[in-house]
């Protein structure tokens, strides 16, 4: 079993967003988490951006994987959403971007986090399950096939 | 003119022989000099083919003349980049490991030999240098791609070292012959004589190749041609005047092929089969001129003249040499094992035998032994100790076809044509809809036999050709998206830096923040780049890595000494 299917609850996933661009999603990415677990949307919005500022987190072939540390967070908090037309992400293979999965760890990260963004990677680096969650028809049958995926 | 056709005849069997021969070698595994040896000794006296060869004046020439154009080969392909990072080192080894490993199998020689001390030094002359042949045809086989630092140590070490195995073996046998004991200042002076003269008729000689290519209007396929000529000149003029032509035609080869001589690619083609011809040619013929029955007599000491050379002179010499750049050990081993003796021993072992020296028969001997163990030993092993040692590097894939347009090769436009495997990135996508690299675009799209404009072509299947312009510096990121590269598991890129890439020019102070990690005094104020330069030996190198934390850095890209790219690589996820 995956780390990532004791963490993502059915609520944490999204199927076709809309959003303009990176800004405008870690904006509603703040929003997303500020009601879920009560952190201020600015400070995610913060964490996320410092650090795209270090480098992108899109991994290619439409995938990114934005992170950051926030300190009131009790919990490690994710939400998967899946974009109705992809974003510019600076992707290192110049594609933009339309699966994003948002990872925010306590401030005390221990190597858990890690782990996981670790195995997020490797979930997406297979390209049959990219393919599947491009064709999912809802939120209900992403959230199925994430918890579905062994390493 | 009937028996000069039977020679004709017979050189060019072998020679073909030689070349299928080798398809045979990728299959086991088998380092190709050793099949070109094994193919000239199973012709020669002792083998079926019978064919007695002992004239060693010709061998003499021929082999110089072959090392000659595999050093000028050589240098061709070495990238000033690689300088950066090797040459400091590879000075060393050249010519003070040399004297290393020379007096310390010398020693070990004339007391098992019960040689004379200057005869048994010769031995450690002949057997002292590296072989530039050995070396680049494995550490350049087929998908074997280390880290830089290490390759141009030893691609320089080897080109540069033959010199000072020269130098010494005719100093040797001057004080021999004159019957002198101890070698004195006029040694340095000749030793200076011969490396500066080479310096400056190399540097020199290649610049005026390059211009002469630049200068003069001539068929396509007289370029090659005018490198090789010319560079034979300068190695015979420098040999003629005293000083090194092999330091020489290698100097030259470096300067033209960094300075963009007209035709550069083509050049580089040729000269990449004629090293191949001179490799061929040279080991045949050294096979030929082998006597297997008699070398019995001596195998016991040459067994363990070569040993004390792989286990304890060589690793000395490297451990002393290297001992100013503080080399991580993995990379000193490997550098001490990969001291590969090739065609060079057996052609300076002719020297003793041409000047009369009584114990020239024995030397000649052991030199043949010392490199068939080495070639078989360390030959065999290097791409094993390489996985062992964690020293290869993903290797860049490369276009499957290219057509240069304008001049030069570096910073100029080029068709890049790529054929896509099934299990490539980019099947299914539609061939507008590409999003290549920087201001590469896709022009045609060829399938079946017919070529497609991007619009026409659809989406892209498993076996199209992808042609496309684009220019040099996005070579790399085009064969990363488009050529599929079949890495085993623990070079494929992802694995060895990492899911993801962060700026070199990052502040070190944020890059701890994101992920929590242990800050060491005085970091706060770094840059990524400069953080990580600190702490690698050397100079920095791609496949360079440091851990911090529960995160390595993994070093995806460095030019002109400064790091560039970074991974980000998490080590208890990726095994």
């Amino acid at each position: 079993m995956s780390l990532i299917s004791t963490l993502l609850k059915p609520e944490d996933v999204l199927a076709d967003f809309e959003v303009g661009s990176k800004k405008r999603l870690f904006e509603q990415a703040g929003q997303i988490f500020e009601a879920s677990q009560g952190i201020s949307a600015h400070e995610v919005f913060d964490s996320l951006f410092s650090r795209e500022k270090l480098g992108s987190t899109a991994l290619g072939y439409g995938i990114a994987i934005p992170h950051g540390r926030i300190k009131g967070l009790k919990d490690t908090a994710c939400a998967f959403i899946r974009l109705k037309a992809p974003i510019d992400f600076d992707a290192p293979d110049g594609m933009p971007v339309d699966l994003v999965f948002v990872l925010l760890a306590p401030a005390a990260a221990t190597d858990l986090h890690l782990q996981i963004l670790g195995e997020l990677a490797q979930m997406f680096s297979e390209k049959a399950m990219r393919d599947r969650l491009r064709a999912a028809p809802d939120a209900a049958a992403l959230h199925r096939l994430i918890c579905e995926w062994t390493p | 003119m009937d028996l000069i056709n039977q020679f004709v005849l017979a050189g060019a069997a072998l020679l073909l022989l030689a070349i299928l021969a080798s398809a045979l070698s990728y299959r086991i595994g088998m380092p190709l000099l050793l099949v070109f040896l094994a193919v000239g000794m199973l012709a020669g006296e002792d083998g079926p083919g019978g064919i007695v060869f002992n004239d060693t004046g010709i061998a003499y020439s021929i082999g110089s003349v072959a090392l000659a154009v595999i050093l000028l080969g050589g240098g061709l392909h070495t990238r000033a980049e690689s300088f950066r990072a090797g040459l400091r080192p590879a000075a060393g080894l050249a010519t003070l490991g040399v004297l290393i490993t020379c007096v310390a199998t010398g020693l070990f020689a004339a007391w098992i030999l019960d040689f004379g001390l200057l005869q048994g030094m010769l031995v450690g002359a002949v057997v002292g240098s590296t072989d530039a042949a050995a070396v680049f045809a494995l550490l350049h086989a087929k998908g074997l791609e280390l880290k830089q630092r290490v390759s141009a140590t030893l691609e320089i070490e080897s080109g540069s070292n033959d010199p000072m195995a020269v130098i010494l073996t005719l100093v040797l046998l001057d004080l021999i012959l004159a019957g002198q004991g101890l070698p004195g200042w006029g040694t340095l002076g000749m030793f200076a004589l011969q490396m500066g003269m080479g310096l400056v008729a190399g540097i020199g000689g290649g610049r005026v190749l390059v211009w002469l290519t630049h200068r003069l209007r001539m068929e396509q396929g007289m370029y090659p041609m005018l490198i090789l000529a010319g560079g034979l000149t300068l190695y015979g003029l420098t040999t003629v005047l005293g000083g090194s032509g092999f330091l020489a035609i290698y100097l030259a080869g470096v300067v033209i092929g960094n300075r963009t001589p007209r035709e550069a690619r083509n050049i580089l083609q040729v000269h990449g089969g004629l090293s191949w011809l001179a490799q061929i040619g040279m080991f045949l013929m050294l096979g030929l001129l082998a006597t297997p029955s008699s070398l019995i007599r001596d195998a016991p000491a040459a067994l363990a003249i070569a040993l004390v050379l792989m286990f304890a002179a060589r690793p000395l010499a490297v451990w002393l040499c290297l001992l100013p750049f503080r080399f991580p050990w993995r990379e000193q081993l490997f550098i001490a094992w990969v001291g590969l003796r090739g065609a060079v021993p057996i052609i300076l072992a002719l020297f003793p035998l041409l000047a009369g020296v009584p114990e020239a028969g024995t030397i000649l001997d052991v030199a043949f032994f010392v490199v068939l163990i080495s070639l078989t030993l360390q030959g065999w092993s290097i791409p094993y100790l390489a996985r062992l040692l964690r020293l290869e590097v993903p290797s860049a894939p490369e276009a499957d076809e290219r057509f240069d347009l304008g001049a030069g090769p570096e910073g100029g436009l080029a068709f890049l044509g790529y054929r896509l495997a099934p299990q490539a990135q980019v099947i299914d996508r539609p061939a507008i809809d590409l999003h290549l690299p920087g201001d590469a675009r896709l022009v045609a799209v060829l399938r079946d036999g017919a070529a497609l404009a991007p619009e026409a072509a659809g989406r892209l299947a498993a076996g199209d050709l992808l042609y496309v312009l684009a220019r040099q510096a996005e070579g790399p990121a085009l064969g990363d998206l488009l050529a599929s590269a079949a890495a085993p598991a623990y070079l494929e890129k992802r694995q060895f830096y990492g899911d993801f890439t962060v700026r070199s020019d990052a502040d070190m102070a944020s890059v701890a923040e994101a992920y929590g990690l242990p800050l060491p005094e005085g970091a706060g104020r770094m840059t990524l780049a400069e953080f990580l330069a600190a702490r690698v030996s050397g100079v920095p190198v791609a496949g360079d890595r440091y851990r911090l934390g529960n995160i390595e850095f993994v070093v995806r890209e460095a030019e002109a000494g400064r790091i560039t790219r970074v991974g980000l690589r998490i080590p208890t996820h990726l095994r």
